[in-house]
């Protein structure tokens, strides 16, 4: 607020408009459109001179000095107003001042004349009073503010030193500079100083005029000034401000912002808003002229003008059209979320399967979301008008958290090599989140050295992260299957980082994490490979227990499981295994890389020896569910739990194994009321040899009894269950049985 | 200071390692270090053969820093000092307990992954398993396997799973779990559960096809000729001790038969290893252990004065020696310190003591010459049952393994016959065991960890070897 500055003349100048009539409109056909009828409202005619004219520094003392002059301490605001003063007298001796710089030094003056007088300087508050009226022979002192003597000292020496010029201009708006200075117009005789004054009168289309006039001290004289048209004029505005306008080629100013918007709002559409003030273009002559608007972004507009007469040419507003394309989105799901650039957007033909939008041009990032596992993202370019079809292939989400710590050189170019790592994954849809992750972070407290503790929980540390309320943040900011960010070991010097990877609710609710070196291509390629690996939930079946033994050079068949494979193909307990798909077998694990590499169902020749010789037999592998457990076979169990997600959304998916395999990855988690939810709801097949029902009971008794002695003897029916069954498996129908551990912990349930 | 001690570590130099922790302990009292470092003091002080030192920095530790994991650590350390210790069944169970309360302590809740914890369900489970409490250990082994993030102590514990599926002849299901601790690498579970797995081999599965035997050989195969071979042990890892009477050599050779040391002893009796694999000889008033170890004193029940003719001794897990002694129908308990007898175990069912056989489990077999039978006793003393008995004509030694099957050597009969957990004969080879090999004079038999059976005949110069 500046209050004083309100007061000065010059702010009444500012709202003394002048009403143009209407010229005709120039031919364009671009424009014809347009309301030409409107009637427009002319710029005022005397410059409005903002207040920032004044330097920021004099206009604060002069302020400052106000303030005080108004307060009982006026002489305390000498010191600021002689530096008013001796900023602006100098420079007004040589006609160097703008209108309110003039108006300033004669509000400063006037202060200190009264200030001096006030204190008894009787000469030196004479001294300002002539040399305000020299600055502002108009200026006129308030009787009831000021002290009388001094009040009729002003009026002698305005008597003796001013006259008055009646003007008559025409047009009537023509701007009068006074010695080279602006002067208000139209408000009553002008006041002059006595002596020899030049006078120039100016108007847009006119020829300019210069005269010199001498009015006598205390009197008034008459003068008309009539200017000669000799050229037409543009006015024009545009919408939006800032826009080139050249007129045959030339560049002749640029649009500017509207520092009174609504002023003139019923005249331009749309409630003229974001207009720019009226540009006015001068001297142009008759003839045909090409009249261009352009804008970065925009279409450039461009009319041909027909100037016949030297008048005032007011164009209809000037709408520069937005560059646009137009993307059509293929195959999109309808209920789809559409974000470009971070920006949700309704799609103009909402519903349908090829949602359209229209961009300005240039680079983009759509993203199209429907749900977790359902995200599309890539980044196009698009030229003006141009129609682009993109088919939509929805992929599962991963939202790239960014990095956090680390030197800050290292961390951009890890957040960049990890950003296009991520995005060679190929089967997930990376989002990019690094920019608006901090703050979650940072709100939950969670910075790169909480998580450098967190990686060496390993060492025992107590959890120092709040995993949950972190999974819940992101799950509502950034919906993602998964969610990963990477720290490097060390602020200073780092040649390790962990990436960590938390997956959406009801995902285990902790983050794995991955340390990988720093600068390694193979590296990254690690990394990759971590967010590609798959699973696999059914694997070849044996039927038999192998084992090796130091009694023979060949695993030894332990067990036979009956109806099995091993079984089907004649295999016996006591048998050695001595060859498998044609390779020698001399070990267990030999044997178990053949299966493993072969397909359930396949046939594959097994040689085995036993007391009464070698035999050679086909054995074909059966298929077994596979529960991944605590191994997820090399993988991160975060995104094993997304994968099981993942196969979950097949049409095909065995529900129970999927089902059974994620209640596993919770227990290891140690989220057991997640686990025994998911868990009563698995609908697992009978198994009297293998994994099926009776593994299902026994992970829901080993959860229940976790839960404390309310659930214990439901926990001891699930267990007893499990119990029954004694050719039940825990992970495989070839591996560890169930039955001998759910009797282990039923009797541990009951001797507590 | 922190980096300073573990190079003073590293180095060896560990009273300057345990000055630098000890200095870091009291300067920054308040850092987050200070809990690790009062831990070290206590490792070291531990190596350092000062337990009682150790024991009162763990409880400096868990007094001063309660929630630190090294604190977890300290209880840790305290259980296993104390087990180690231990004297007597109750100071183990009393170890046990500590070792029990890691998990009450440091729950999942608040400490996610913590290796302590899943160290002190591990070492409870194996004391469990001393105090023949199965269905502790397997739920502590259960809880270490299933409920806990994979450590280096994970393949341990489910070696010791598949163990505690042995008493109850689960063979099947303790092998599929052995199996995957050998396929699980290369660590010392794992060395332990391919023993196993061949024993079970050995032992269950051939025998069900229809051949008990392998082949029949001579040990050691060159490099040691016996005179008069009297007496024979073998441990767990297939190392076996000899002892040729003829010649006062006790001799201790390598799973391959190779020596790896002799000792000349006059006067000494049947040999033997402990559960720790510590080798030893009886004679008269000890047990004395060999290469390196100290002397058990054995005094004369009553009258004092040194145990005149021991001819059969197991120590057990806590420490106490129990002997078979001539004139004896019982069996004599000794203190582990004192070396005084502390009870007459069977003295109420007066057996004729020949031999004595410890298991994996803490177990005692008392071969009952008279009575013809072998008597198991829990690894308290207590009177379980009878684990074999046989028409035989003179038995003279029984061993067992680590599967239960107890093995009676019949001096009359020159027979070694094998006995299932459940006390059926399952087997029986001799005199003419195969390999031009006839038993004519057996005294000793000895079965090592993976099932290899070993018989000492006065008259062969060899021991018999049955694969």
């Amino acid at each position: 607020m500046r209050p004083a500055v309100r007061s000065l003349p010059w702010c009444a100048a500012r709202v003394a408009l002048l009403l143009l009539a209407v010229a005709a409109a120039p031919l364009a056909a671009q424009i014809e459109e347009e309301s030409l009828d409107a009637p427009e409202l002319a710029t005022p005619t005397a410059p409005a001179v903002a207040p920032a004219a004044v330097p920021a520094q004099v206009m604060e003392a002069f302020l400052r000095a106000e303030e005080i002059f108004r307060s009982p301490d006026r002489p305390a605001a000498v010191p600021l107003l002689d530096r008013v003063v001796q900023q602006l007298a100098p420079r007004h001796e040589v006609g160097a001042l703008s209108a309110a710089e003039v108006d300033l030094l004669a509000a400063a003056l006037s202060y200190r004349a009264q200030i001096l007088h006030q204190l008894g300087d009787a000469a030196a508050a004479e001294a300002d009073l002539r040399a305000l009226l020299a600055a502002r022979p108009g200026w006129r002192l308030e009787a009831d503010r000021v002290d009388g003597e001094l009040f009729a000292l002003y009026g002698d020496l305005r008597r003796q030193s001013v006259g008055e010029l009646e003007l008559e201009l025409d047009p009537v708006a023509a701007e009068v500079l006074v010695d080279g200075v602006p002067v208000v117009t139209g408000e009553g005789p002008l006041p002059l100083l006595a002596g020899p004054r030049t006078l120039e009168v100016l108007h847009p289309g006119y020829a300019p005029q210069a005269l010199m006039v001498e009015v006598a001290a205390g009197q008034s004289e008459s003068l008309r000034v009539t200017l000669e048209r000799v050229s037409a004029v543009i006015r024009l505005r545009t919408r939006p401000p800032g826009a080139e306008v050249l007129l045959d080629g030339e560049l002749r100013g640029t649009t500017a912002a509207d520092d009174q918007p609504g002023r003139d709002a019923a005249l331009l559409p749309a409630g003229g808003a974001d207009f720019s003030r009226t540009m006015v273009i001068d001297g142009v002559q008759p003839g045909l002229h090409l009249l261009e608007v352009r804008k970065a972004g925009f279409r450039p507009y461009r009319a041909e003008l027909e100037i016949r007469e030297a008048i005032d040419y007011p164009m209809p507003p000037i709408v520069l059209e937005a560059e646009t394309g137009q993307v059509v989105l293929v195959d999109a799901p309808p209920e789809a979320t559409l974000i470009v650039d971070g920006t949700v957007m309704r799609p103009e033909n909402p519903g349908s399967s090829r949602p359209r939008l229209t961009l300005p041009p240039g680079e983009h990032r759509i993203t199209v979301s429907a749900g977790r596992s359902r995200i599309f993202s890539t980044r196009f370019t698009l030229g003006d008008r141009q129609a682009l079809e993109i088919p939509v292939r929805p992929q599962p989400g991963l939202a790239f958290l960014g990095v956090l710590g680390g030197d800050p050189q290292v961390a951009r170019g890890l957040q960049q090599s990890l950003g296009v790592t991520l995005e060679r994954a190929d089967r997930w849809a990376v989002l990019d989140r690094a920019a608006e992750a901090r703050a979650h972070f940072a709100a939950l407290g969670i910075d790169a050295e909480a998580l450098r503790r967190a990686a060496s929980d390993g060492a025992g540390g107590p959890s120092t992260i709040d995993w949950p309320a972190l999974q819940a943040r992101l799950d509502r900011d950034f919906p993602a299957l998964v969610h990963v960010f990477a720290v490097p070991t060390s602020d200073l010097v780092a040649t390790t980082a962990d990436l960590w990877v938390l997956p959406a609710a009801p995902g285990p609710a902790r983050a794995d994490r991955l340390r990988f070196s720093l600068g390694s291509p193979e590296e990254l390629e690690r990394v990759r490979a971590a967010f590609t690996s798959t699973l696999r939930l059914r694997t070849p079946w044996l039927g038999a227990v192998v084992a090796d033994s130091a009694a023979a050079p060949h695993p030894v068949v332990i067990d036979v499981t009956p109806g099995g494979p091993a079984a089907a193909a004649g295999v016996s307990a006591g048998d050695l295994v001595v060859a498998a798909a044609g390779v020698p077998i001399l070990a267990h694990a030999g044997l178990a890389d053949r299966i493993r590499a072969a397909e359930a169902g396949e046939t594959i020749p097994f040689g085995v020896q036993s007391a009464s010789g070698t035999r050679a037999l086909e054995l074909t592998l059966g298929s077994s569910p596979s529960i991944l457990g605590r191994d997820t076979g090399g993988m991160l169990p975060a995104l094993a739990y997304t994968e099981l997600v993942l196969l979950g959304e097949r049409p095909d998916a065995e529900r129970w194994l999927i089902e059974l395999n994620a209640a596993v990855i919770l227990i290891a988690n140690g989220q057991w009321e997640d686990a025994v939810r998911l868990l009563r709801e698995v609908d697992a097949p009978e198994a009297p040899h293998g994994v099926g029902r009776a593994t299902v009971d026994y992970w829901l008794g080993v959860a229940l009894s976790a839960l404390g002695p309310s659930l214990r003897s439901a926990a001891q029916e699930a267990l007893g269950r499990a119990a029954a069954v004694p050719g039940a498996r825990l992970e495989h129908a070839d591996g560890a049985f169930v039955a001998p551990r759910a009797q282990a912990r039923l009797r541990a349930l009951v001797s507590r | 200071m922190w980096q300073e001690a573990e190079r003073l570590v590293a180095g060896g130099d560990l009273d300057r390692a345990l000055d630098s922790y000890r200095l870091l302990v009291q300067q920054f009292r308040d850092d987050a270090l200070a809990p690790d470092a009062l831990l070290e003091v206590a490792r070291l002080e531990r190596l350092r053969d000062d337990p009682a030192a150790a024991r009162a920095t763990v409880a400096q530790l868990t007094e001063r820093y309660p929630r630190s994991p090294a604190a977890a650590e300290g209880f840790w350390l305290a259980a296993d000092l104390a087990a180690e210790s231990a004297t007597s069944f109750a100071a183990l169970d009393e170890a046990r307990t500590t070792f029990r309360r890691v998990p009450l302590l440091y729950g999942r809740d608040a400490y996610p992954v913590l290796p302590a914890r899943v160290a002190a369900r591990v070492r409870s489970a194996e004391l469990g398993i001393l105090l023949e409490d199965f269905a502790g250990a397997q739920a502590d082994l259960l809880a270490a396997i299933e409920e806990e993030p994979a450590t280096e102590w994970t393949p341990r514990a489910r070696l010791l799973l598949a163990r505690t599926y042995l008493p109850s002849a689960e063979w099947v299901a303790a092998a599929e779990i052995l199996q995957q601790v050998v396929d699980d690498g290369e660590d010392p579970a794992a060395a332990e559960a391919r023993r196993l797995l061949s024993l079970i081999h050995r032992r269950v599965v051939r025998p069900r096809g229809g051949s008990a035997w392998g082949a029949v050989a001579r040990f050691p195969p060159s490099g040691l000729a016996l005179r008069e071979p009297t007496g024979v042990a073998a441990d767990r890892d297939g190392e076996v001790l000899v002892l040729d009477d003829k010649d006062h050599v006790v001799a201790y050779l390598a799973e391959d038969g190779s020596v790896v040391a002799r000792r000349t002893l006059e006067g000494a009796g049947r040999p033997g290893f402990t559960l720790e694999g510590e080798p030893y000889v009886l004679r008269e008033g000890a047990a004395e252990l060999l290469f390196g170890g100290t002397r058990a004193t054995l005094a004369e029940p009553g009258r004092g004065g040194p145990l005149k003719s021991p001819y059969a001794a197991v120590r057990t897990a806590g420490g106490t020696w129990l002997v078979a002694a001539k004139g004896f129908r019982s069996v004599l308990a000794y203190e582990a310190v004192s070396g005084r007898v502390r009870d007459d175990l069977l003295a109420d069912r007066r057996p004729e003591p020949e031999d004595l056989a410890i298991d994996d489990y803490g177990r005692i077999y008392v071969l009952d010459r008279e009575g013809r039978q072998v008597l198991r006793l829990g690894p308290d003393g207590r009177f379980l049952g009878i684990a074999a008995r046989g028409e035989w004509r003179k038995p003279v030694a029984v061993a067992v393994d680590s599967l239960g099957y107890v093995y009676v050597l019949d001096r009359g009969a020159s027979r070694v016959e094998i006995f299932d957990p459940a006390g059926q004969r399952s087997a029986a080879i001799g005199p003419e065991v195969g390999g031009a090999v006839e038993l004519r004079d057996p005294v000793d038999l000895a079965v090592d960890g993976a099932g290899r059976v070993f018989v000492a005949d006065r008259k062969l110069p060899f021991l018999v070897l049955f694969e």
